[in-house]
């Protein structure tokens, strides 16, 4: 792989934050695309970018975990010794409520593997896990409060390691958000 | 004797672009150059993506 200029054009909008989450059972998803190895692959973006479809199986597709909006956030940290490094890549919701539903999904997704699709705002789609190394339930730190202007909240916090940061997904992601045929 | 069918007369992809994928039960598999041996192969074990190409008999002009 050769090396190449990293730029930043001018002007270029940047804003902080994701929009939405999605998520998935890891027994849900049929196949994903194997990333391009440092060792043999071309273009810096084949590493981190999954350019063709992910699939999931028949009937199954992902579905929405709501976030408080500007209370979310995905994150990447290089962890490792030098000739190891590898990510450790977090994504962090907040969830308002004490819904029966929302509390059942905390218990499903405990001892779960996972796989999330993460909408950022600007415009970029990061997946968290994968076949290999799904994500898996980190932290559930959750409240009721204890006065009106405390508010009820849920901070869950989801991680999946691997050797990059969390990948880009480059297809629409519309046709993961309705029953695979 | 009969040649043996190539991958491409025999199978078509369907559903996924060529490219290595790792494909719940299967692992890494890269389509991108299937052999029709590792294809029968994978036909056999109900892999996800491959489809046997319908037989298609040449139409006998009436006379």
């Amino acid at each position: 792989m050769n090396a190449k200029a990293i730029l930043w054009p001018q002007g270029r909008y940047n804003p902080g934050g994701i929009t939405q989450v999605f998520y998935g059972y890891k027994e849900d998803f049929l196949s994903f695309p194997v990333l391009g190895d440092p060792e043999t692959a071309t273009m810096l973006e084949s590493l981190v970018s999954y350019a063709t479809a992910i699939i999931m199986k028949p009937t199954k597709q992902l579905f929405q975990l709501y976030c408080t909006v500007e209370q979310g956030e995905i994150k990447s940290t290089m962890v490792g010794p030098r000739d190891g490094k590898g990510y450790e890549n977090m994504l962090e919701i907040s969830f308002p409520g004490s819904e029966a539903e929302f509390l059942g999904f905390k218990a499903a997704a405990a001892n779960r593997e996972l796989i999330f699709f993460v909408k950022e705002k600007n415009s970029k789609v990061r997946v968290l896990g994968n076949l290999e190394d799904p994500a898996f339930f980190e932290a559930d730190d959750s409240t009721s409060g204890k006065a009106i202007a405390d508010g009820r909240t849920s901070k869950l916090t989801f991680k999946a390691s691997g050797a990059t940061p969390a990948p880009i997904y480059t297809p629409a992601l519309t046709s993961l958000l309705a029953p695979a045929a | 004797m009969k040649k043996p069918l190539s991958f491409e007369e025999k199978y078509e992809l369907v559903g996924v672009e060529p490219g290595i994928h790792d494909v719940a039960g299967f692992g890494k598999t890269d389509l991108t150059n299937l052999d029709v041996e590792e294809a029968d192969h994978l036909y056999k074990a109900k892999f996800p993506f491959l489809k046997l190409k319908s037989k298609t008999t040449p139409e006998t002009p009436k006379a």
